[in-house]
């Protein structure tokens, strides 16, 4: 009976002590939790800045930048004048019932198989992207979460998805799903250029075989003012201001918003939102930028997800398929994730209006003279992450609302992205600095 | 015996505080995703109806495409003055106006269904209206004596002062009618995705673009100039948008982006020629 006693004495106490330290717990989590804490500065600010109404869907955003088929047995990068490749992807699979895929295999070989087999139209994407970003029913495990490439057959009622970066090839069976007319379209598409598909370091790189003549095209810019950014990011209220040396100003919003305007001669602004938890996933981190970029305000019409590096991710504008630059080779976007906080680095300048094609051109040669032309200035092939053709935005001086966009190769070396020609004055300077070195 | 009266009072107590405390941290969502706009979307529609704004049913909450298009500056119907064998027309080479009179009688009806069956039978002899087979009736643009027909493209309809066909017609008599026409177009880059019919109607309601006590009576998507730029007209796809005042009956026609859900106010000429 005593021992009785004693055992339910020590239960109670240990009940006691277990609800009282849970508590302690409870108490701590929520006071150091900063997301409550930008929440009720989330709910502040929307009421005090009128919400830029959503254009585009999260589809808009994550489409495939370029298609492949294959044409008289050789594999042609396929664009249509007339219809829209990827967005008619993109509008089909809205649509689609999506289920969890399975790994069909994992190995270099049988990736390799895919990408030569004649049977499938192929929709890349520039990276990696989740497939619970479509669908948040689709649980995956580690390691294979990911995909950047699909492969459509003739059927509709499969799909197959692959990861360039790990050589991984899903099966996903799919429902209410009609490609007929995406593969009519690219079957009839008006131009298509010889291509393969050369493992560079971050996956496979399109290497064009021949020189190819790419279109310059001029569009007409406007330019929000930093007011604008400010009244959207921080509100009216509370805002205090700093001028800094380079005559950028830096606007703050209690301790949890931060915007920098651009320094003189630069359209670069950082705004940065401190709080915890914002990258918890990769689908988190790529479907928050969609909530930011409409509350920066910017122009989400030619935007697409240009690159990731893990926490870095680079969203730029799309003209037919080529991802444009900006002066300096700042992407449109570019977000940087912390544990701490978010920083989104965005131009302001957008692409208004598209003044009609005037015939100019310009030829590039074919990829791997380029590549051979980098090697033999000292880059090592292993350190060559990707390469792409972008376009150049170039200024008219005289016409400060007029930009030229003009096709040029674009490479990515030691997580840095540069022109062709960029790459080779950084390393004409790295020679005259060695040479310089090694004459003292 | 108290002590244990106290360890089962902190228990009870301690308990109810984690309970508490647990809700607290379940309940606070930080949602930064897309379904904020779900949300927003779905509680603008209370909001219209409470400021007495009627939408027209089946709204379409559908995205579509378009393309950005071009159509050359020129005198297109000066050159066809002289052809015109069933009418007498004169050309305004500084308005780009055709005003032309039937050289005979053409009798049309009395009501506008039948009006706008012998308008468009007419306009469709080359002999009568230049380029007549591009142009189709747009009874929302029409009124009283007034029938309107605007210019039609494979891309979509354009609704443009500068693309229109307007006839004058009285006591079932055609009196006479002015035409203008934009010319070809063409697109100038791909094709875009465009915001859906509710979404521009959503576009309008967030920069206050819709009136209290207002009922959308009409949208229709279809090409507008956006500016004029190295001697082509650029137009683009837009949202037309016929709002239309409960208490005063008046409409107005609006227009929407439908590339970036702006709100269009009024056309910008940029002149970027050397």
């Amino acid at each position: 009976m005593k021992f009785k006693n004693n055992f339910a004495d020590v239960l109670l106490l240990i009940a006691t002590a277990f609800a009282i330290g849970l508590s302690i717990i409870l108490w701590t989590t929520i006071m150091t939790s900063d997301q409550r804490f930008s929440h009720i500065d989330q709910q502040a600010t929307t009421q005090t800045t009128k919400n830029r109404v959503s254009t585009k869907s999260l589809y808009d955003l994550y489409s495939p930048s370029s298609v492949y088929g294959y044409r008289k047995g050789k594999l042609c990068q396929l664009y249509d004048e007339k219809h829209n490749l990827s967005l008619e992807f993109i509008n089909e699979f809205k649509t689609v019932n999506l289920a969890t895929p399975t790994i069909v295999s994992t190995s270099t070989a049988k990736y390799r198989e895919m990408l030569d087999n004649r049977n499938y139209l192929q929709l890349a994407y520039p990276d990696e992207v989740t497939f619970s970003l479509f669908d948040k029913k689709i649980k995956m495990k580690s390691g294979y979460k990911e995909f950047s490439r699909i492969f459509l057959s003739s059927s509709n009622r499969v799909i197959y998805f692959g990861n360039d970066k790990t050589k991984t090839v899903y099966r996903m069976e799919v429902s209410k799903a009609n490609f007929n007319r995406l593969r009519k379209y690219a079957n009839h598409a008006s131009s298509a250029r010889e291509v393969s598909l050369v493992q560079l370091r971050d996956g496979y790189s399109v290497y064009y075989k021949n020189s190819i003549k790419a279109n310059v095209y001029s569009y007409l810019v406007t330019h929000q003012t930093s007011s604008y950014y400010v009244n959207r990011l921080l509100g009216t209220s509370g805002v205090s201001s700093k001028n800094n040396k380079n005559g950028s100003t830096t606007y703050t919003l209690s301790y949890y918003n931060r915007l920098k305007t651009p320094a003189k001669g630069s359209h670069i602004y950082t705004y940065t939102h401190y709080e915890k938890g914002n990258s918890s996933s990769a689908t988190r981190r790529l479907e928050n930028v969609v909530y930011y970029i409409r509350r920066i305000g910017l122009s989400e019409q030619d935007l697409h997800f240009f690159d990731s590096d893990g926490k870095t991710i680079l969203y730029t504008n799309f003209v037919e398929g080529i991802p444009v630059f900006s002066t300096g080779d700042a992407l449109q976007i570019t977000t940087r994730y912390t544990s701490e906080a978010v920083k989104i680095a965005f131009n302001n300048t957008n692409l208004q209006i598209p003044i009609p094609y005037d015939g100019e051109s310009v030829t590039l040669p074919d990829t791997a003279s380029v590549i051979s032309a980098l090697t033999n200035r000292g880059i090592s092939q292993n350190s060559i992450q990707k390469i792409v053709v972008g376009f150049e935005e170039q200024r008219d001086n005289n016409r400060k609302n007029l930009i030229d966009l003009v096709p040029t190769y674009y490479i990515k070396i030691y997580g840095e992205w540069k022109s062709f020609d960029g790459w080779k004055d950084a390393l004409n300077d790295s020679y005259s600095i060695t040479n310089s070195e090694g004459t003292k | 015996m108290d002590h244990k009266r106290i360890e089962w009072l902190f228990l009870i107590i301690f308990s109810l505080i984690d309970l508490y405390l647990a809700f607290e941290i379940f309940n606070s969502p930080v949602q930064l995703n897309n379904s904020e706009t779900g949300t927003a979307s779905s509680n603008a529609r209370v909001e219209m109806r409470a400021d007495g704004i009627s939408l027209p049913r089946n709204l379409s909450s559908k995205s579509g495409s378009g393309y950005y298009l071009a159509a050359t500056k020129n005198n297109y119907l000066a050159k066809k003055v002289s052809s015109l064998t069933g009418v007498n027309a004169s050309y305004s080479k500084s308005d780009k106006i055709l005003t032309a009179t039937p050289q005979t009688e053409v009798a049309v009806g009395l009501t506008k269904g039948q009006i706008a069956s012998s308008l468009t039978k007419f306009k469709n002899d080359e002999n009568n209206v230049p380029y007549g087979k591009q142009f189709k009736y747009e009874p929302n643009l029409s009124s009283g004596n007034s029938f309107v027909f605007v210019q039609t493209s494979s891309y979509g309809n354009i609704y443009d002062d500068d693309a229109t066909l307007t006839f004058t017609v009285k006591k079932g008599r055609l009196v006479k009618y002015e035409e203008t026409y934009i010319g070809a177009v063409s697109p100038v880059r791909e094709l875009q995705s465009t915001i859906s019919a509710w979404r521009a109607i959503y576009a309008m309601y967030t920069d206050q673009e819709l009136a209290n006590n207002t009922r959308v009576t009409e949208i229709k998507l279809g090409y507008t100039k956006m500016t004029t730029v190295r001697g082509n007209v650029i137009l683009i796809p837009s949202w037309l948008v016929w709002v239309k005042n409960k208490e005063s009956g008046n409409v107005t026609l609006k227009r929407v982006n439908a590339f970036n859900g702006e709100v269009l106010q009024t056309n910008t000429t940029y002149n970027l020629d050397d």
